[in-house]
């Protein structure tokens, strides 16, 4: 949709986008995941992108080239291994090189940024985290993205009042990680775990301000990628709603086509329009809770009214697969579920609105 | 007894006693033979063979049908929308089921000459033979009249060429009521409906479609290549299929709002189940008060429908209400109950609401989408 040029990006993106357009045709199929796709990213130098040079990475810090990774995935209707290079390109990896001390930067970096080994991360605040004991860190973990694909996994620790760190865990015991069967997000090898009296890796735990950067990040990027992959749905609806005749003409010129497109136009704009001054304003630093919970929760409705609405368009075609809406629909109903949940959001920009 | 118990009770009130008799019977047969073989028939794309012939035993496949023909004596629509229910109980999707009972039977029933019953009607109630209603095509969804696919007359024979799309129970159907421009200069009075049956030369299954959910559900495309068909198969009178597929169509929207309603009712209770005793918050409690009221109103419509369509008064915009309204509420519903069960649940397969959620999608489009039963609506509004 031209409505608006992306003014936040410069022609280094730009050449970049159009890189990682062909790395994604090219690479991208249909039975794709995070396994498979990371290592050969790793060769495009995509891995390594915001890994300081001395570790093998690009060194760049500027997190709208991440952005653009996860825009075109998401275009494409690739929404699992979108999620999973947000997870550890976005989430863990920046976090890792930020609060992470030197032995940590050299056991992990150099393997990430080669393409070695996958990161996971669970920071969400969802309630899940692990507990420390007497011999190590314990917990149940559900749904974890790259979980089954990933060497560390970086995990909110606390007790009863809450997380006061991350631990960073060698994923040693494959016993304790076991693949959950998903119909949405396939792409991202997720994975439960059960960790029993664990013991952190290389350089200890990540503080409390690590785990606010990784959630106010995982909802940045779940932004991002939400907003991406409306535009892309409305994009592959108008398409078809152009080419599509029906009653003798095409279902484009009908009034009822037309209210529905229109209002998402409008919410693209305004939606997306916020999620660009985020990122621009994400080159200061992490932003707070309150911007991107309320990103998060309006990108979340934006994507699944998207898919609903466009998959109704699409008629019967919408339900079957060969149309990537039908997948779509299903991929976008996690957006508002994972990663902090709607309701979550919700509560925490109500507590953030008397403390102004 | 809690409100909701006294709701589900009055609601009980349009089931007669024998019919809750047979409630108990097709309930033990969905537990006990469906459910323990449903992975196999989403691996398989369908149910296997034996499953028609267990309906026809039971007398599922017969409701509704003489005796003479192999009928369930004294059983009515009611009976169908009891079985819709104890499937839906169990989120089982066996749509061809209701295809065979609550859409293709009534046009044997209603317009088969007494030869033709004769012929097809004891292999269809004894599940010796699927049946399937070929309407759509690639260029004609909404559009019915629009179809291309054409049957000529040559003697005693139509020779049919075409194709047609999105047919449930296309792959395995024995005996298929096509619909074909007869005359295609006479637009909806061009229309007939004939019975093509398997083995037909000429007659070709086309691709299993692949779909988002339904995946015990065989959909289909169905191609015809100067396929010869006779004259004796034709159903009703030639040219007038658009209004048999009209009258007909009511029915078929009743028997999918029972199915979305019962779908929406199912999860409820699941979700209930699951949240009860947790300490369930405020918003949870809120959605599920939002959803069990939705649930109620989609309730009273499509029992309201169910009582006109036995006494034969049944409107065609009342039966699109019920359609438009209830498939609506299945949608809303269930994702009110994905937000609230949580990561638990959606998008995980160990959890039944994914399956449900994917499964009910179609239904706002099929059998007319929910903006050609507001077209259908708002013309009887008279505008």
């Amino acid at each position: 949709m031209s409505m608006q040029r992306r003014i936040i990006f410069d022609e280094d993106h730009v050449a970049f986008r159009d890189s990682v357009a062909k790395f994604v045709a090219a690479n991208v199929g249909p039975h794709a995941s995070i396994s498979t796709i990371w290592p050969l990213a790793a060769n495009d130098g995509i891995t390594g992108l915001s890994i300081p040079e001395e570790f093998g990475g690009a060194g760049i810090e500027d997190q709208r080239f991440v952005a653009v990774l996860l825009e075109e995935l998401a275009s494409v209707g690739a929404f699992g291994l979108a999620v999973s290079f947000g997870q550890a390109l976005g989430v863990a990896i920046p976090a890792l090189v930020r609060f992470g001390g030197p032995g940590m930067h050299a056991a992990w970096l150099p393997d990430l940024a080669a393409g070695e080994s996958l990161c996971a991360v669970h920071c969400t605040d969802d309630g899940q985290r692990l507990e420390p004991g007497a011999s190590g860190w314990s917990g149940s973990l559900t749904g974890v993205v790259n979980g089954s694909a990933a060497r560390l996994l970086l995990v909110a620790a606390g007790d009863e009042n809450g997380a006061s760190g991350a631990v960073p865990l060698s994923i040693g015991d494959p016993g304790s990680v076991t693949r959950t069967p998903v119909a949405a997000w396939t792409q991202a090898d997720i994975a439960d775990f059960r960790i029993r009296d664990a013991l952190a890796a290389e350089g200890g735990l990540l503080s409390a301000e690590a785990v606010a950067q990784m959630r106010s990040d995982e909802q940045l990027w779940l932004a991002v990628i939400a907003v991406a992959g409306a535009r892309a749905i409305v994009d592959w609806t108008l398409a078809y709603v152009r080419e599509r005749k029906v009653f003798g003409q095409p279902l484009m010129r009908f009034d009822n086509t037309r209210d529905v497109l229109g209002a998402l136009a409008a919410q693209l704009a305004v939606v997306g329009s916020f999620i660009d001054q985020c990122l621009v304003q994400r080159a200061n630093g992490p932003l707070v809770a309150a911007q991107t919970a309320a990103a998060k929760l309006a990108a979340s409705k934006l994507i699944q009214i998207s898919a609903d609405q466009g998959l109704q368009l699409h008629g019967g075609y919408g339900y079957m697969r060969e149309y990537p809406i039908a997948q779509a629909f299903a991929d976008a109903r996690c957006f508002g579920l994972l990663g902090g949940s709607n309701e979550a959001l919700k509560r925490l920009l109500a507590l953030e609105l008397g403390s102004n | 007894m809690t409100n909701h118990e006294s709701t589900a009770q009055a609601r009980r009130m349009i089931f007669s006693e024998e019919q809750e008799a047979f409630r108990k019977i097709v309930r033990a047969f969905v537990r006990e033979e469906m459910v323990p073989r449903y992975d196999a028939w989403q691996e398989a794309g369908c149910p296997d063979r034996a499953f028609w012939h267990r309906c026809g035993e039971l007398g599922i496949l017969g409701i509704d049908v003489p005796e003479e023909y192999g009928g369930m004596p004294g059983s009515r629509f009611t009976h169908s929308v009891i079985v819709t229910e104890e499937i839906q109980r169990e989120f089982l999707a066996v749509g061809g089921l209701r295809v065979q009972t609550d859409i293709c039977m009534p046009y044997f029933l209603s317009y088969a000459s007494d030869e033709q019953k004769a012929r097809w009607l004891p292999q269809l109630t004894r599940g010796d033979a699927i049946s399937a209603l070929a309407m759509s095509e690639p260029g004609a969804g909404s559009d019915v009249k629009s179809m291309s696919t054409r049957a000529v007359r040559d003697g005693d024979h139509y020779v049919i060429n075409g194709a047609k799309t999105f047919i449930s129970n296309g792959t395995n159907a024995d005996l298929v009521i096509l619909a074909a421009k007869t005359d295609p200069a006479a637009g909806r009075r061009g229309i007939s409906l004939i019975v093509v049956e398997a083995g037909t030369p000429g007659f070709e299954r086309g691709r299993k479609l692949d779909k988002l959910g339904l995946k015990a559900q065989d959909l289909s495309e169905l191609s015809f290549s100067d396929a010869r068909v006779p004259v004796a198969n034709l159903l009703g009178q030639e040219n007038c299929g658009f209004e048999y597929l009209t009258s007909n169509l009511a029915q078929e929207r009743i028997s999918i709002a029972v199915n979305s309603q019962a779908a929406a009712s199912a999860m409820l209770a699941y979700v209930t189940s699951q949240v009860a005793g947790t300490g369930a918050g405020q918003l949870v409690k809120f959605a599920l008060a939002d959803c069990a009221t939705e649930i109620a109103a989609g309730q009273a419509l499509v029992d309201s429908a169910l009582a006109q369509l036995e006494t034969g008064t049944l409107l065609p915009a009342s039966a699109a209400m019920a359609k438009l309204y209830c498939t609506e509420l299945q949608g809303r519903a269930l994702d009110r109950c994905i937000q609230i069960l949580g990561p638990a649940g959606y998008p995980r397969m160990d959890c039944k609401i994914t399956r449900a959620y994917l499964d009910g999608r179609v239904s706002r489009i099929y059998a007319g989408s929910s903006e050609i039963m507001k077209v259908i609506i708002s013309q009887s509004l008279g505008v």
